[in-house]
């Protein structure tokens, strides 16, 4: 205990310098660690294919593959971890994954095409989302499962199969709308899904409709962190299977989705206290840490703190497969405080689960070139970016951490005040960051920046040519040993070949 | 001693001196305030029923409803004081993250009302605020809400400045260090301005926090802290950062050495408090007195404490018991593969025990078999032979990982205990004959 207290103190000064420069260290596997500190080939990838560049490690999702089975098998648990195409459009990543037992959740008739190309077998793919025509007739063609989302494509997919003369659909009805229970929640509207009010008229299509559809079970999803809608969602779709077994249906799995949060920041505290900082910002007891005193969703009011921060939990105790881990192994009130997992293995009902950030954590950074440092009209330094807002950010969330950079030359301007990002639009909003960072020094131009962990969401979800700017390039690497890098193309990467042998 | 009403039993707590033996400070004289010993059990009840106690009656006449942020022992004991008048209350919360505080509160009849948001809300322009969320239903239906509002009401640290921080300095006349968690910090910002005024000028204040992701009950984290309208950093001569585990070690320790039966919170008190105290203590040249906030009780923290400390509630393994068995499964000495089950059935006639949980083997199971879930197996097993040691029995679980261990071990004790290979599973996947032992509604199910 004292020993702390005096490390305390010895720290004091330092301390008082991390509050003035407060940091958010990424958390970083250690390969891109090497790659990064591989100057060389950084500068050769990012000046040869161009700025923005998004770097894939494919083989990073085999780890977190792994962790999530590890969750089942440590639980007796059978059935499938759907990796999501949705939170980026690398190929590479995708064909790497089709190598392993996961399925594949797409959602939009792009997304199957691509799903079908990387290797994934149509047995394994699942088709959710809002879906047009063309979209559910190749789902019900290809022998996919569908994720009916509303009556109209129960009506359509019937349709479909009576045109085609197809065998019965695999599908899954997903869920929404959930009661909670004796706690109350404010209500908060839903778009995806059957309301479960309408889930025994469900029941009643799925008995009448038998011989067209192969009922796999209820599915349902939920953002991240939303941890106390999960339970009351898990009862009453177990309530509805065991309906639906006494009804003469045969569901054999339960869908609870995905929404099992990432860890970006590497240290707690150090999350802690720049958010600490952030907000006393908004207060006005230090100088602003935001574009223009935005807050990044938090403002003052009548002197007090209000407002909702714009960006994601950074630092979780519990991430990904633990985060999946501890919902599992939550008591169920209404099963007698029996856990989901116990009740699914007992009952012999597979778990689906669909992890779209958590499956692709640590498989890819955004590296930019910087095209000049500036001051901003109001004296803060800037650091213009050769890469735009449509290549990081997406949902609104900001990505918090701390880029790192990467200096072709060795750097000399100190970065006391911070530096801001900004993109090359010619926009006056084309903030790649609304937050300050505390590099050490000034990036130059020519060198490199690399935004970390932007796989899900982040790299290439809402890009755009906007102003004729370029779309970046994805490359995949591998690393042979330690340090050691070969890059593909993302999509001319396959880890077949390389298996195998055969020179490209 | 005889009270009238239960709320005239809330404060005038003792304050207890812990023995040297346990601080371990030379020289400082520490004393625990037993805000604990309260009638609902926690500090809060005096804020409870002084943000209420003048208008109670007048919330009564008109048939308001009392809305508070808080899932807590503030929670606790508005709905305790609610209930005795006849008044309803609805809770309106972030989160709750003590689960059985918030079955005690749902128990004593209040409604909880959880909002989503925080940091993981999808839409920044949500006004997800608790806080918020009241002011608005106030605003919409002044006449039915009445919203004592802890966390900016001026009555919550009055009342600590009029009672807590007076009984302190009228048993101990001086006090030089005086500690207490932070929440809403009404206590420590009443009872300091107090002991300040009539004990001690010099009176060195500090704030115990806990870390931002580390969750200890009723104590917040200094951004936190921004967010509550009381809040004055400058009442406050220092602060300390605890985390939840060591606060419970610390909690431990008052309650394995001074028979203090109290939560976590006030364990992480203690341990700010003789964190800060062990570095001035070798240097004192004169005695001083320290106070420190015990704010609540153990009992609702059971859950809490067991996913923190789990080596706290661990039996110790008997030995021969199927519990502490390890060793290697010898798969053709126990296990009876699927493929040739039925026959092996038909052949020896064993009890079939089915240890998967009551629903499941209710809903679909192998003919004939009993079921006994593997909890009330493990535990009959080990103090008790309960099947003759003469007749086969097939054990059957989901995979038959489970039942291959139990074969193994009781076969140690001379059973003709056989595992299902694969278990349940397998035995569907190979289309053998499944059983519904009860047909309709069954319990769990609505």
């Amino acid at each position: 205990m004292t020993l702390a207290l005096e490390a305390g103190k010895q720290s004091a000064v330092s301390q008082e310098t991390s509050r003035r420069r407060p940091k958010v260290t990424p958390l970083m596997h250690s390969a891109i660690g090497r790659f990064l500190a591989n100057k060389q080939l950084v500068f050769a990838l990012l000046d040869g294919l161009g700025s923005p560049l998004n770097v894939v490690f494919p083989r990073h999702i085999l780890d977190t593959i792994a962790r999530f089975e590890d969750v089942y098998r440590n639980r007796q648990l059978q059935g499938k971890v759907f990796y999501t195409s949705k939170p980026n459009k690398s190929i590479s990543l995708k064909k790497q994954a089709a190598l392993t037992k996961v399925g594949l959740d797409v959602s939009s008739e792009g997304e199957l095409i691509t799903a079908l190309r990387s290797g994934f077998d149509a047995e394994r793919i699942e088709a959710t989302g809002p879906k047009n025509i063309d979209y559910l007739a190749l789902s019900a063609q290809q022998g996919i499962i569908v994720v009916v989302d509303n009556f109209t494509e129960f009506q359509q997919l019937v349709a479909l199969n009576n045109l085609t003369g197809k065998r019965k659909t695999r599908i899954l009805v997903r869920l929404n709308g959930f009661d909670s229970g004796p706690i109350k929640f404010t209500a908060t509207d839903g778009i995806l899904g059957f309301s479960v009010k309408d889930a025994p008229a469900v029941i009643d299509y799925l008995v009448e409709h038998k011989e067209d559809f192969d009922f796999l079970g209820f599915a349902f999803n939920f953002y991240a962190g939303d941890y106390s809608r999960r339970p009351s969602a898990i009862e009453a779709c177990l309530q509805l299977t065991f309906e639906c077994l006494r009804r003469g249906l045969t569901p054999k799995a339960l869908n609870i989705g995905g929404g099992y949060v990432v860890q970006y920041a590497a240290d707690q505290n150090e999350w802690n206290a720049y958010i600490e900082e952030l907000k006393a910002s908004v207060l006005g007891s230090r100088p602003s840490l935001t574009w223009n005193d935005s807050g990044l969703g938090f403002r003052r009011e009548d002197g007090l703190l209000k407002g909702a921060p714009n960006f994601l939990e950074h630092y979780h105790k519990k991430a990904g497969h633990e985060d999946l881990a501890a919902i599992l192994d939550n008591p169920l009130p209404a099963f007698d405080g029996y856990s989901t997992s116990r009740i699914l293995s007992d009952n012999m009902i597979e778990l689906y689960v669909e992890p779209g950030r958590a499956l692709v954590d640590q498989c890819a950074i955004t590296l930019s070139h910087v095209n000049m440092a500036k001051d901003s009209m109001m004296g803060h330094q800037l650091v213009v970016l050769d890469m735009n807002r449509s290549n990081l950010n997406s949902n609104q969330l900001q990505l918090m951490t701390d880029p790192v950079v990467v200096h072709r030359e060795a750097p000399t301007q100190l970065a006391d005040d911070g530096v801001m990002y900004v993109g090359n639009l010619c926009l006056s909003h084309d903030m790649i960051q609304y937050h300050k960072t505390f590099p050490d020094f000034v990036p130059q131009t020519g060198d490199a920046v690399a935004f970390i962990n932007t796989a899900a969401y982040q790299m290439d979800f809402s890009e755009t040519d906007v102003l004729r700017q370029r779309i970046a390039q994805k490359v995949a690497l591998v690393e042979s040993a330690p340090g050691q890098f070969r890059w593909f193309l993302d999509d001319l990467y396959n880890p077949l070949a390389l298996e195998m042998k055969i020179k490209p | 001693m005889i009270f009238e009403q239960i709320t005239d039993m809330i404060g005038n707590t003792p304050l207890l001196k812990i023995a040297p033996e346990a601080h371990g400070l030379n020289n400082i004289d520490l004393y625990a305030k037993l805000e604990m010993m309260n009638p609902f059990g926690s500090v809060k009840d005096r804020i409870a029923w002084a943000m209420v106690q003048d208008d109670i009656e007048e919330i009564k006449a008109k048939g308001q409803t009392i809305y508070e942020n808080s899932s807590g022992n503030t929670a606790k004991a508005l709905q305790a004081i609610a209930n005795i008048h006849g008044v309803n209350t609805k809770l309106v919360t972030s989160l709750a993250k003590v689960e059985v505080v918030k079955e005690i509160v749902l128990m004593l009849g209040a409604e909880i009302e959880e909002v989503m948001g925080g940091s993981e809300c999808f839409d920044p322009n949500d006004p997800n605020d608790p806080q918020y969320l009241i002011a608005k239903m106030v605003k919409d239906d002044p006449d039915k809400v009445y919203f004592p509002s802890q966390f900016t009401n001026p009555k919550n640290p009055d009342i600590h400045y009029r009672t807590t921080g007076k009984e302190i300095v009228d048993d101990l006349n001086r006090v030089d260090y005086f500690f207490g968690g932070l929440g809403t910090s009404g206590s420590t910002l009443g009872a300091a301005k107090r002991i300040r005024e009539e004990g001690n000028p010099n009176l060195v204040t500090v704030g115990i926090f806990a870390s931002k992701n580390d969750f200890l009950p009723g104590v917040r984290s200094l951004d936190q802290m921004w967010e509550s309208g009381l809040f004055e950093k400058d009442n406050y001569t220092d602060f300390v950062h605890v985390d939840s585990g060591e606060s419970i070690d610390a909690m431990m320790d008052l309650v394995r050495k001074s028979g203090i039966l109290c939560g976590p919170t006030s364990g992480a008190s203690y341990l700010g408090t003789l964190r800060y105290l062990a570095k001035i203590d070798p240097q004192l040249t004169e005695r001083k007195t320290a106070v420190f906030i015990v704010c609540d009780r153990i009992e609702w923290y059971v859950d809490y404490i067991r996913q923190r400390r789990p080596q706290l509630f661990g039996q110790k393994l008997k030995a021969g018991s199927l519990r502490s068995f390890d060793q290697a499964i010898v798969e053709e000495k126990c296990v009876v593969p699927v493929e040739i089950a039925e026959d092996w059935i038909a052949q020896h006639d064993p009890i079939v025990v089915d240890v998967r949980g009551n629903l499941a083997y209710r809903m679909s199971t192998i003919p004939n078999s009993i079921n006994i879930p593997w909890e009330l197996f493990e535990t009959m097993i080990d103090g008790s032979d309960p099947f003759p040691k003469d007749r086969p029995i097939l054990l059957v679980c989901p995979v038959g990982e489970k039942t291959a261990r139990y074969a193994a071990y009781m076969q140690t004790r001379q059973y003709k205990a056989f595992s299902l290979g694969g278990g349940i599973l397998a035995w569907r996947n190979a289309n053998r004959q499944l059983t519904k032992v009860e047909v309709g509604a069954v319990s769990g199910i609505r």
